[in-house]
């Protein structure tokens, strides 16, 4: 079980402390009683990442607490069970990087509230421009073209590492040599680790899609079994559910092409039947089909016509697969420019939405009202890029000085 | 009323509160006898007895006991606020009002000391009783959330094991997580 693991571990250093409290309890009659460690845990388990980093100095008991994996693991189960707080946040990373927390903007607000992001300063290129290559639960996953680079960073805890690069580096760029490589980055349940997925044409064989794992722990890269899916994969995938997840164009006749969605699960390191989308998706009028998380689910959203914008959430897989359509709004409307570029980033808990709108504003879209508010956010480079992610703990430098010495 | 030669003081002040319901329910309920770490005997309804699983288990393996049941874990000055809490749940047991509940919580937890939290999350935790616990569990997170570290040490009463040297790199490499710190 993997709860017992963590209780023992945190059960030998506890019962030294009671031991010792015990012996002074005569002593001391105003004495506090010791709570039991799986009292603090649940207590712990309860706050904010910040509050969790600080109190690291409490004692080496804290520490290592906090410090444990099994320890982040509750926190992150417990901010997602919590409907009453907001867990999520939006990075967009700008000019310097921003954090928005999408449920704290109110419509009568003259300001976007940001928080500046501390992003690691030599993990930037050129003009700060940083690629991102997937988000999943609080993680995410970036590359930096100017060395090039492959990282881990926990927005949070402002904790990050440096990751193995394929060894084929040209490779590690997409939109250099080859335009089609993809990437993913998601949780594999079964083995509990983080893995990230990478594909492209190999240029010497037959233009079969070769594709790269990578897991965290391992920080190796190896090479699986090619992608043979007629397709070609670009950009970086979605990951809901230990799931991977591309749209990709796919010729049908000579006169149509549709939207098919490309499924990796990364438990099985395999490519899954490829899913039917909602809707009348090889509808000529469609502009623009994209993924998105929301919370756990994935989230379809196209622009029909320029006109419309409807967002789908996706339950089950396979062949039991349903689509649930969660909403639909005008876009050509008030949202000016909004037909062009519209990504969703967020559906708020009183059905506001917010969305980012050609690389260059936020907008939160109020459904009631049919207002809009924009707020442009600056970068240099012309257009920011933005993902969701979660406020934990996860624990990226496992070894602490101070901490191991308790332990060791 | 075997407890009253024993201990006069405290029988007197726990049967106050059990008269009143008594009238105001017009039948007397039974009452369980409950006997706490520092010898202390609570008449308990028996409802409210039944919010403590302990005692329902107790109760479930010799249902027809009279016997005083003994809380060996239990003092009693957080076990008379134990009970209090738990005859407030009882209401919201026939009558759900979650937006109701979650305020008479708040009130329940806000009147209290960190004292007072401290020393009822074990009785809590031993009598598990689940919504309590979670109750206090989170009250002290939002105590302790944004205090320093100093204040949450003597909030537990944990004392510092790191060196100064250990403590002062801890510090300054999560420099960040210490600023805007409410004050102790």
């Amino acid at each position: 079980m993997k709860v017992s693991c963590h209780s023992l571990f945190i059960c030998s250093s506890y019962c030294k402390r009671s031991r010792t409290n015990q012996a002074g309890a005569g002593a001391m009659p105003e004495k506090i009683p010791k709570l039991p460690s799986e009292i603090i845990s649940d207590i712990l388990s309860r706050l904010p990442v910040k509050s969790l980093v600080r109190f690291k100095c409490v004692s080496k008991t804290w520490c290592s607490l906090i410090s444990h994996p099994g320890f982040a693991k509750e926190h992150l189960k417990r901010a997602k069970e919590d409907t009453n707080a907001n867990h999520y946040k939006i990075f967009l990373s700008a000019d310097p990087h921003l954090s928005i927390d999408p449920e704290a903007f109110f419509d009568a607000d003259e300001n976007l509230l940001t928080a500046q992001l501390n992003f690691p300063a030599s993990y930037s290129d050129r003009n700060s421009r940083i690629e991102i290559l997937g988000s999943c639960n609080g993680l995410v996953c970036g590359l930096s073209h100017r060395n090039p680079l492959i990282y881990i960073w926990n927005p949070s805890t402002r904790e990050s590492r440096e990751l193995a690069i394929p060894s084929s580096r040209e490779l590690a760029i997409p939109g250099s040599s080859e335009d089609s490589a993809f990437y993913g980055f998601g949780y594999d349940v079964k083995l509990d680790d983080y893995k990230i997925v990478r594909g492209y044409i190999s240029t010497s064989t037959n233009s079969e899609t070769k594709v790269e794992v990578l897991t965290l722990k391992g920080n190796k890269w190896r090479t699986i079994q090619d992608l043979r899916c007629g397709v070609l994969l670009r950009g970086r995938g979605t990951s809901a559910s230990g799931i991977l997840h591309w749209l990709v164009l796919r010729q049908e006749n000579a006169r149509s092409i549709k939207y098919v969605m490309v499924s990796f699960d990364l438990s099985e390191e395999n490519f899954l039947e490829t899913v039917p989308l909602p809707g009348p998706t090889g509808d000529d009028n469609i502009w623009n089909l994209e993924l998105e998380v929301l919370g756990d689910w994935l989230c379809l959203y196209c622009y029909r016509g320029g006109l419309f914008c409807e967002a789908w959430i996706m339950k089950g897989y396979s062949r039991e697969v349903s689509w649930t359509r969660i909403l639909r709004f005008n876009i050509g409307e008030p949202i000016p420019g909004g037909k062009f570029w519209l990504r969703l980033l967020w559906v708020k808990k009183n059905g506001n939405v917010v969305c980012e709108l050609n690389g260059r504003d936020v907008v939160f879209y109020n459904q009631n009202e049919g207002t809009a508010r924009a707020f442009m956010i600056y970068h240099e480079m012309g257009w920011f890029d933005a993902t969701v992610y979660m406020k934990v703990l996860f624990p990226l430098i496992i070894s602490m000085m101070a901490c191991d010495q308790a332990y060791n | 009323m075997s407890s009253s030669a024993e201990n006069p003081t405290l029988t007197a002040e726990i049967t106050k509160p059990s008269t009143e319901i008594a009238t105001e329910t017009a039948q007397s309920a039974k009452k369980i006898t409950l006997k706490t770490s520092d010898d202390q005997i609570f008449e308990v309804e028996e409802s409210v007895a039944m919010e403590f699983a302990t005692v329902k288990s107790f109760f479930e393996d010799a249902p027809s006991s009279t016997d005083t049941v003994p809380l060996p874990n239990v003092p009693a000055k957080p076990f008379s606020q134990v009970i209090e809490f738990c005859k407030e749940q009882i209401k919201f047991k026939a009558n759900p009002d979650e937006t109701e509940k979650k305020r008479s919580n708040s009130e329940f937890v806000k009147e209290k000391t960190n004292e007072d939290l401290v020393e009822m999350i074990p009785v809590a935790n031993y009598l598990e009783i689940k919504d309590l616990l979670d109750v206090l569990n989170q009250a002290v997170a939002d105590r302790i959330q944004n205090r320093s570290v100093e204040y949450v040490r003597s909030f537990f009463g944990i004392d510092n094991d790191f060196t100064s040297e250990e403590e002062a790199l801890l510090r300054e490499e999560h420099a960040w997580a210490f600023e805007d710190v409410d004050e102790d």
